[in-house]
C-alpha cells in the first residue's frame, strides 16, 4: 500500500500507461471531483496539508501524461525504475500515428500560411505547461481548435465547465472577430480557455490578441 | 473419513452478523436495518434484528411493535440468564427481534464484561442473517460491536457532517482493528497514543502510523495493510436528492480505497422518500408502507448485493 502522494501518475490517476490524452483528461477530471478542496466526498478526510499535496500531485500528473514529450520521459523514468515495463506502453504508437506532437506542429504549421515568429519574442515565459503552442506555431483560431480536438476535448464541455457560450467560443476558434466580445472580456475568456486547454496561458491570449487587433485596426477605424 | 477436528468441535453455526453504523444519528440506519431484515425474511432468510442502539433504540416503531417487555439489557444485567430469553417476534414470518427499548443505558456504557458476554452469545446465534443496528457514535463498544460482524454496512446522508462522521467512524474502527490485532506492546501504545492525540495530529492519517510501525517493526506494516484488505466494509448513500448525491457514495468507495487501503463496497443510494417519512408519523408498521415507496427498489437491490460472500477469517477477539 502507498501512500497516495507517492503512487505513480498513472495509478494515481487510475488508468493504463496505454491511455490516450482523452481518458487521462477524464480520469483527471474524476479525480479532481473526488479530492478538490469543495468536494463534498471526501469532506474532512484529509488535512489541508495533505489535499495540498494530492491536488499539485494530480496536477503534475495531468501536466505530464498530456505531453507526450514529458510523458515519454517520465515513462522512461518509470521503466528505469523497474515499475513499468516497455509492453505496457501503448502510448508511443498512438502517439507516431494521431497526435504526434512534431507531426502535428509540422502539419499544421504548413496549413497556416502565416508563421508568425513574433510569438517567439523573449517575454513570453520558459515553463509553458503545454508546448502544443512552440515557437513554429502561432496562436491562430484554427490552431487553438486544434489543441482542443487533440484533446478530445468538445465545446459544450468547456461550456459546462466555464460558463463560455458555445457560439462565443466557436467565434473564437473561427476568428469571427466582429461576433466577439469587448476585449476585457475576450482576455478574460481566453484565459479560462486557455486553463481548460493546459496550454500556456499569457502566450494564448497574448498571441491572439495580438491577431484580434490586427483585425480591429483593419477593419474598425 | 471424518477427522479429529470435526468431531470435537460444536457445530459450526453459519449465521452472518451484518452491523449497520457510521457515527452520526438520523441518517436512517434503523430504517434500513428494519428494511434491509423485512427484504430477507420475506426470501426466506431466518434474520435475527437486533437493537443495540441502546438508549435510543427504536426499531420496534418501525416494525409498528409495541416496546418488548424483554430486551438486550434483561441478558446483560443477568435477568435473562440466555440470550435466546429476549428474543421476540417481529409480527412477520422468519423475522425476530431482540429489542434495545428498555434499555436505559447506552452501549458505550456497557463494561467490559457485559459487553464480551453479548458479543460471544451473539455470536453464537443460529440465523442465518443477524443485524446489528448499533445506533450513532464511535465509542470503542460501538467499535466492537462493528467488528466482531462478518461485514459492517456505514450509513451516510449526502452531508458534510454526516460524511465527516462516517470517515471519523472508518478512521475509529481502523486503529480500532489494529490495536486488537497486534499484540505487539509498543505497537499498542503507539497505537493508543495517536488515538489520544488526535487533535495533536500524531498520526493524521493511517500511513503515517503504518511508517511508524515499519521503523520499529521492518514488515509489519506491510503485514497490517494486508490484514485491512480484509476488512468487508459496505457503504449505502440514503437521502440522496440530486444526481450530485448520487455520484457522493462511489467517490467515497474510491477515495477510501485509495487512501485508506481498504476495499469500501458502495452498495447504493436510497432516494429520500415522503412515503417513508408520512408512514412513519402516522406509525404504521414499515412493512405496510415500504413497497409503495421509491426507496423499496433501491433497498432491494441493496439486498441483494449482501451476501456472504466471504467471512472475516481473522477471529476477531472479543477477550
Amino acid at each position: 500500500m502507498k501512500r497516495l502522494t507517492e503512487q505513480d501518475y498513472y495509478n494515481l490517476l487510475d488508468i493504463s500507461p496505454k491511455a490516450s490524452f482523452g481518458e487521462v483528461r477524464s480520469a483527471y477530471d474524476q479525480a479532481m471531483s473526488i479530492y478538490s478542496t469543495d468536494s463534498i466526498s471526501t469532506y474532512t478526510l484529509f488535512t489541508q496539508k495533505e489535499r495540498k499535496l494530492i491536488l499539485s500531485r494530480l496536477a503534475e500528473a495531468y501536466k505530464t501524461l498530456t505531453n507526450s514529450k514529458l510523458r515519454k520521459e517520465y515513462d522512461h523514468f518509470l521503466i528505469e525504475r523497474g515499475e513499468l515495463s516497455p509492453q505496457e506502453i501503448g502510448f508511443s504508437s498512438l502517439e507516431d500515428s494521431t497526435i504526434a506532437k512534431g507531426k502535428l506542429l509540422e502539419v499544421s504549421a504548413e496549413s497556416l500560411t502565416q508563421k508568425q515568429q513574433e510569438v517567439k519574442d523573449e517575454r513570453l515565459p520558459s515553463d509553458r505547461n503545454l508546448d502544443l503552442f512552440g515557437s513554429q506555431i502561432s496562436v491562430t483560431g484554427k490552431s487553438i481548435k486544434m489543441v482542443r480536438k487533440t484533446k478530445e476535448i468538445s465545446l459544450e464541455e468547456i461550456y459546462k465547465k466555464t460558463n463560455i457560450p458555445q457560439e462565443t467560443l466557436q467565434s473564437i476558434e473561427e476568428e469571427r472577430f466582429e461576433k466577439l466580445p469587448a476585449l476585457v472580456y475576450l482576455k478574460g475568456f481566453l484565459k479560462t480557455y486557455a486553463k481548460i486547454l493546459q496550454v500556456n496561458q499569457t502566450e494564448m491570449v497574448e498571441g491572439y490578441v495580438k491577431r484580434y487587433l490586427e483585425w480591429k485596426n483593419t477593419y474598425q477605424k | 473419513m471424518i477427522e479429529q477436528g470435526q468431531i470435537n468441535k460444536p457445530r459450526a453455526v453459519n449465521n452472518h452478523i451484518i452491523a449497520i453504523g457510521g457515527g452520526k444519528g438520523g441518517t436512517g440506519k434503523s430504517l434500513i436495518t428494519a428494511s434491509i431484515g423485512i427484504c430477507l425474511a420475506d426470501r426466506g432468510n431466518s434474520v435475527l434484528l437486533i437493537d443495540a442502539d441502546l438508549g435510543t433504540a427504536n426499531l420496534h416503531t418501525f416494525l409498528g411493535l409495541e416496546p418488548p417487555k424483554l430486551g438486550l439489557s434483561d441478558f446483560v444485567s443477568n435477568k435473562e440468564s440466555a440470550i435466546s430469553g429476549v428474543i421476540t417476534k417481529a409480527g412477520i414470518n422468519n423475522l425476530k427481534l431482540i429489542s434495545g427499548a428498555k434499555d436505559m443505558i447506552g452501549i458505550a456504557n456497557l463494561s467490559y464484561g457485559q459487553k464480551a458476554k453479548v458479543l460471544n452469545n451473539i455470536k453464537k446465534l443460529n440465523y442465518r442473517y443477524i443485524l446489528l443496528d448499533l445506533g450513532p457514535g464511535t465509542s470503542f463498544n460501538i467499535l466492537d460491536f462493528f467488528l466482531i460482524s462478518h461485514c459492517g454496512i456505514l450509513i451516510t446522508s449526502p452531508e458534510p457532517t454526516s460524511i465527516e462522521n462516517t470517515y471519523r467512524f472508518t478512521k475509529g474502527l481502523l486503529f480500532r482493528y489494529l490495536r486488537k490485532i497486534i499484540s505487539k506492546k509498543v505497537v499498542r501504545s503507539l497505537i493508543d497514543n495517536g488515538i489520544r492525540q488526535r487533535n495533536g495530529h500524531k498520526f493524521e492519517s493511517l500511513f503515517d502510523l503504518l511508517e511508524t510501525i515499519e521503523t520499529i517493526e521492518p514488515g509489519l506494516g506491510d503485514n497490517i495493510s494486508s490484514y485491512l484488505s480484509t476488512l468487508d466494509i459496505k457503504l449505502i448513500v440514503n437521502q440522496v436528492r440530486t444526481r450530485k448525491d448520487r455520484a457522493i457514495g462511489q467517490k467515497m468507495a474510491i477515495a477510501a480505497k485509495k487512501y485508506f487501503g481498504i476495499p469500501i463496497d458502495f452498495l447504493g443510494n436510497i432516494s429520500h422518500d415522503n412515503i417513508l417519512r408520512k408512514g412513519l408519523l402516522q406509525q404504521k408498521p414499515l412493512m405496510a408502507y415500504l413497497p409503495h415507496s421509491k426507496a423499496f427498489k433501491e433497498l432491494t437491490e441493496i439486498t441483494q448485493k449482501i451476501s456472504p460472500r466471504y467471512q472475516l477469517g481473522l477471529g476477531f477477539p472479543t477477550d
